[in-house]
């Protein structure tokens, strides 16, 4: 189960995402990401939608799978940018992992 | 002398036409309609029988009409698809040869045939249909529309936003209005609501614009606290009963007690709340006024959740959408922060479909058994608009959005939802058959309320959201009119709104004629689309009225004196007060007691015909003699299959 | 897969000791300069950012990665640095085979050549081409891409550099788009082939152009190339996904899984053999996984060389 954390939108504002909201979970970007794998990047955009850090967290290997290949980007009708927040949930993750200060946990 | 004229016609052996229409093959796929065509031609009085590609074609109209011309036929039989459609087709050819419309008759060999049978029988089921039809024929008569005198007057019930934009409408078109409202205020359920989507104008403008023209022009008559305690006539000639009553429902006196202890004046716009416009009766006045249009604006009510429903009436913290918009507008006044109850709200869940989209066997019915099944359209874009309000003017509060499909239809609307992505309020969709749970928050975030959801958008994952106040958008029920639809006998359809003649094609209309349909009496709309629907009324009405006169059907009920003993069966027997009564009437010198019509009231049922001991009534054009004629034709196998 | 976390810091430690992610010092790369004549004053500094020299070492490397993704050995990248001791670094950089590193040298020389006959004012220093820092961008280190763009930045400004000839896509896109975005600093940046004015008549001679992801999508300048080849009187045949959406090579999956960028490079082979021509490519992390895919692939430098 995933619990909605209010204050995350602004927490990955840090790391230069802030179009997450944006989306409105059509699976353009999964349909056409060329990876064709479980959703991506659709789902991981939905946990950073909800604020699911724990899930994001635990499942953070998926990011590197991106090519930043830019077609989700390219193709996305609400330009949310998937391919942006992928390289920015990177940097979060990574900020995480590294205990960097300026993220909140 | 005209009757004379039509004796002398009708005096002489009739010469009928039979016109078979092969549907471009809807029909002459399954039907021989060259066999149909040549046994007609063997009946006798049948003079012409022919057949064409499709009848209401151009070339199929004037193979009618030329045969009347050249005086070929004098009456006319067409074998095509059900009357409804096309009936009134060819009975305007008829006229337009310049004959009686009612030297017509029509066969119905497409939806009673072609399409439900197959083979011989269909050919052979045909022509019998075909050979009634003439048998029909053969005694027609011609006849005349009824003409009524119309009055130039029309009553508007309810002074929502529809009964007010159609009143004033008629009004500027020189029709005399008389305005009911049941309630004290007028402006209905526009003026509870704070800004109207999806432009955002205050509601109390405009409703305060419009009662105002309302009230000042001198061809409307308001009315509140008013109330229909009787109806009778009939379209153009109505006759209604009103009363005046002091107001006895809590909720109006509440509002009044508002309104004096604000200082508010008769005519003020007191917010979310309408327009007073006179002094309250302080005892019953009985009105009674006549008119020749009833235009029925009586509107909707919030759907009110059960208890229990999503916490409803369980936790203080549930609300259902209209109550939030003025537990808002309230708060605008305090300043920065979304304060309810007095406690800051940061956190919002709106749930969306609450007593709208219902399914059997899923939702709960009503105490009555009643589900409603329709969407009610204006919710989706009225909580957005309310989620977008919140953003707007409280960033520091968010909103959840519980939906289950999005139908931000209509211009300007889908702008809404766009927007409500843009400042971030989080959509979560359910199925309905695994709603949203409301349940009270013990963990100690600090928020009441949490709302536990399997979120389709994130793959059925249950997502728990906390919250500090959970909005229902509730749908839209009809107010309950059960006295007005029982006194003007008003046909309501299954989802208990009333229902229109036709949604396309009579789109405003009732069938009881004279009677329509403003607003959200009809079906959930919103106020743009309630005006809309309002001012085609308005339009409606004034050209029902504009002639100064009505036309109805002849077919309608009709005395033989000769036979008639006075037995009054029939009067008993009919459906419709006052179509017939027993009048006295002076016959070879003797004061008798004879049955008579008021062929506009009578509806043409024939429930006198058929209890009359003299076959004394009979339906123009419907004749005890027609049905026997046809009755005996469809089984004489001789002539109809022969 | 690998563990993304474990590439990742043994990459930014890379750049972080030697200026490039492979752990071996620069000068053993970037050695394509030698014994040829190149100017070192000039308008627009030539700005390889040194992707065409590395991609050998790239390619040395996944063979090893291949070799071991989805066995147990993968969990020794993080355990005492297994994988950098044996493949990267020195002992690795020996590893690359010269014939190799003579393949990609050889399109360096060929833009050098290209820009010659266009008569491009141009120059080139091997002390201010340095690596631009995107692939720790493209895997998140955001912050160690700044501090690797700010060295490289303040080299640039010191000698007064203000244009920049760039040869590949990667490279093109971190200095024209993301230096200034997380440095401040602007140069003016051009592709080699927008500088490019040759003219001839190659007769009828068609290519299979690749359209790189950041050429095609990111900076939308497809129609570039394309151009350049035409006025040589070469037609670029249709490519079922091209321009903005074009399908990537598979290359940047390499760090994390050869083993998905393998997948994806055989699914664009398709596509680009189905014209029948002959493939060009004009990056050279394209060049090099396509050609890993089995296809014979000439770049787009030693093309227009050729038919000019």
């Amino acid at each position: 189960m995933a619990t909605v954390d209010l204050e995350f939108a602004e927490q990955l504002e840090h790391f230069g995402v802030d179009t997450a909201s944006e989306c409105f979970n059509c699976g353009t970007c999964a349909a056409i990401c060329p990876l064709i794998y479980e959703h991506f990047p659709r789902k991981i955009i939905r946990y950073a939608q909800l604020g699911a850090k724990d899930v994001i967290l635990r499942e953070a290997d998926e990011l590197w799978r991106c090519l930043h290949c830019g077609l989700c980007t390219y193709t996305c009708p609400r330009e949310a940018n998937p391919g942006e927040l992928i390289l920015g949930l990177r940097r979060y993750v990574i900020a995480n992992w590294r205990g960097t200060a300026h993220v909140q946990t | 002398m005209a009757n004379t004229r039509k004796e002398i016609e009708m005096e002489r052996e009739p010469k009928i036409g039979v016109y078979v229409c092969q549907c471009g093959g809807n029909i002459s796929d399954h039907v021989d309609v060259e066999k149909v065509c040549e046994r007609a031609s063997k009946i006798p009085g049948v003079v012409v029988a022919r057949e064409n590609m499709f009848m209401c074609s151009d070339p199929g109209q004037d193979l009618i009409i030329e045969d009347l011309k050249s005086g070929t036929v004098d009456r006319v039989v067409v074998a095509s698809c059900a009357p409804d459609l096309h009936e009134l087709t060819f009975r305007n050819a008829v006229s337009r040869a310049g004959k009686n419309p009612y030297i017509y008759e029509h066969a119905n060999i497409r939806e009673q045939v072609s399409w439900v049978h197959h083979g011989d029988g269909a050919t052979e089921k045909a022509s019998r249909l075909v050979a009634a039809a003439t048998a029909k024929a053969k005694y027609i008569q011609p006849l005349d529309p009824i003409r009524v005198e119309a009055k130039q007057h029309a009553v508007v019930i309810g002074g929502g936003i529809s009964g007010m934009r159609a009143a004033k409408d008629l009004a500027e078109r020189g029709i005399r209005i008389t305005l009911l409202e049941k309630s004290p205020f007028l402006g209905g359920r526009a003026a509870q609501l704070d800004r109207l989507a999806p432009t955002g104008e205050k509601a109390s403008d405009l409703i305060t614009e419009l009662t105002r023209e309302v009230l000042n022009h001198p061809a409307i008559a308001v009315y509140t606290n008013a109330e229909v305690t009787n109806s009778e006539g009939y379209v153009g000639n109505f006759r209604l009963q009103f009363q005046r009553r002091p107001p006895d429902s809590a909720e109006d006196l509440d509002k009044i007690k508002e309104m004096v202890e604000s200082g508010t004046e008769f005519g003020e716009f007191i917010p979310l709340v309408g327009i007073c416009p006179a002094k309250i009766p302080e005892k019953i006045e009985e009105y009674t006024i006549e008119a020749g249009v009833i235009l029925l604006a009586t509107g909707f009510k919030p759907y009110s959740p059960r208890k229990g429903e999503y916490g409803f009436g369980e936790f203080k913290e549930v609300v259902t959408l209209p109550e939030f918009i003025k537990l808002m507008a309230r708060s605008r006044r305090n300043g920065k922060v979304l304060e309810i109850n007095g406690k800051e709200i940061k956190s919002v869940a709106m749930i969306h479909c609450v007593g709208s989209r219902q399914i059997p066997g899923v939702h709960e019915e009503d105490e009555t058994g009643h589900l409603n099944e329709y969407c009610s359209r204006t919710c989706c874009t009225a909580a957005l608009q309310a989620a977008n309000t919140v953003r707007d003017t409280y960033p520091g509060t968010r909103v959840f959005d519980f939906y289950r499909d999005i139908r931000t239809y209509g211009r300007g609307q889908e702008e809404l939802y766009e927007r409500a992505s843009k400042n971030r309020v989080l959509f979560l969709r359910y199925e309905p058959a695994a709603a949203p749970v409301v349940k009270r928050n013990n963990g100690s975030n600090g928020y009441p309320l949490s709302v536990k959801v399997n979120d389709t958008l994130t793959f059925g994952e249950e997502v728990e959201v906390p919250v500090d106040l959970v909005v229902l958008a509730v749908g839209m029920e009809p107010n309950n009119v059960s006295n007005l639809v029982e006194m003007m006998k008003l046909p309501v359809g299954a989802d208990r709104f009333l229902l229109e003649v036709h949604p396309k094609l009579r789109p405003v209309e009732m069938s009881v004629a004279g009677i329509l349909l403003a607003g959200t009496c009809q079906s959930p709309m919103d106020t743009g689309e309630a005006c809309n629907g309002a001012s085609s009324a308005a339009v409606k009405t004034s050209s029902l009225l504009g002639r100064g006169y009505v036309e109805l059907d002849p077919f309608v009920a009709e005395v033989d004196l000769e036979k008639c003993t006075g037995t009054g069966a029939c009067v008993e027997a009919c459906l419709r007060e006052e179509a017939l009564t027993l009048v006295e009437m002076e016959m070879d010198g003797e004061k008798v007691q004879r049955a008579e019509v008021n062929p506009a009231l009578c509806n043409g049922c024939g429930a006198c015909v058929a209890v009359c001991p003299e076959n004394a009534i009979n339906i123009k054009g419907w004749t005890l003699r027609q049905y026997e004629a046809m009755v005996d034709m469809i089984v004489a196998d001789d002539i109809a299959v022969g | 897969m690998y563990k993304p976390k474990d590439i990742i810091e043994l990459i930014a430690d890379n750049v972080k000791k030697t200026g490039n992610p492979f752990g071996a010092p620069s000068k053993v790369i970037n050695g394509w300069w030698k014994n040829i004549p190149l100017p070192r004053e000039g308008d627009g500094l030539l700005f390889t950012g040194l992707m065409y020299q590395s991609v050998p070492f790239i390619e040395k490397t996944t063979t090893y990665l291949e070799r071991y993704e989805d066995t147990a050995l993968v969990n020794y990248v993080k355990y005492g640095r297994f994988v950098p001791k044996f493949l990267v670094g020195w002992g690795f950089a020996l590893l690359a085979s010269s014939e190799e590193k003579n393949k990609f040298n050889g399109m360096l020389h060929s833009i050098v050549e290209v820009l010659k006959k266009s008569k491009v004012d141009f120059y080139y220093r091997p002390e201010l081409d340095n690596y631009s820092g995107i692939l720790l961008y493209d895997l998140g280190d955001v912050d160690g891409f700044i501090k690797h763009a700010r060295s490289v930045v303040s080299k640039l400004k010191e000698k007064g550099v203000k244009k920049l000839i760039t040869v590949d896509p990667h490279t093109t896109y971190a200095l024209k788009i993301l230096y200034p975005k997380y440095t401040g600093e602007t140069f003016e940046v051009k592709t080699y082939f927008e500088l490019v004015n040759l003219n001839g008549s190659n007769g009828t001679k068609q290519v299979t152009l690749h359209d790189p992801c950041i050429y095609g999508r990111y900076l939308e300048m497809s129609d570039v190339p394309k151009k350049v080849l035409e006025n040589l009187g070469i037609e670029c045949v249709a490519v079922r996904n091209s321009g903005p959406f074009t399908n990537c090579c598979g290359g940047p999956a390499e760090s994390v899984s050869p083993k998905l960028s393998r997948e994806l490079v055989d699914r664009r082979i398709e596509e680009l053999q189905s014209t029948g021509a002959p493939v060009v490519a004009m990056c050279p992390i394209c060049m090099a996984n396509l050609t890993k895919g089995g296809v014979e692939v000439e770049d787009l430098s030693t093309l227009i060389n050729h038919c000019s």
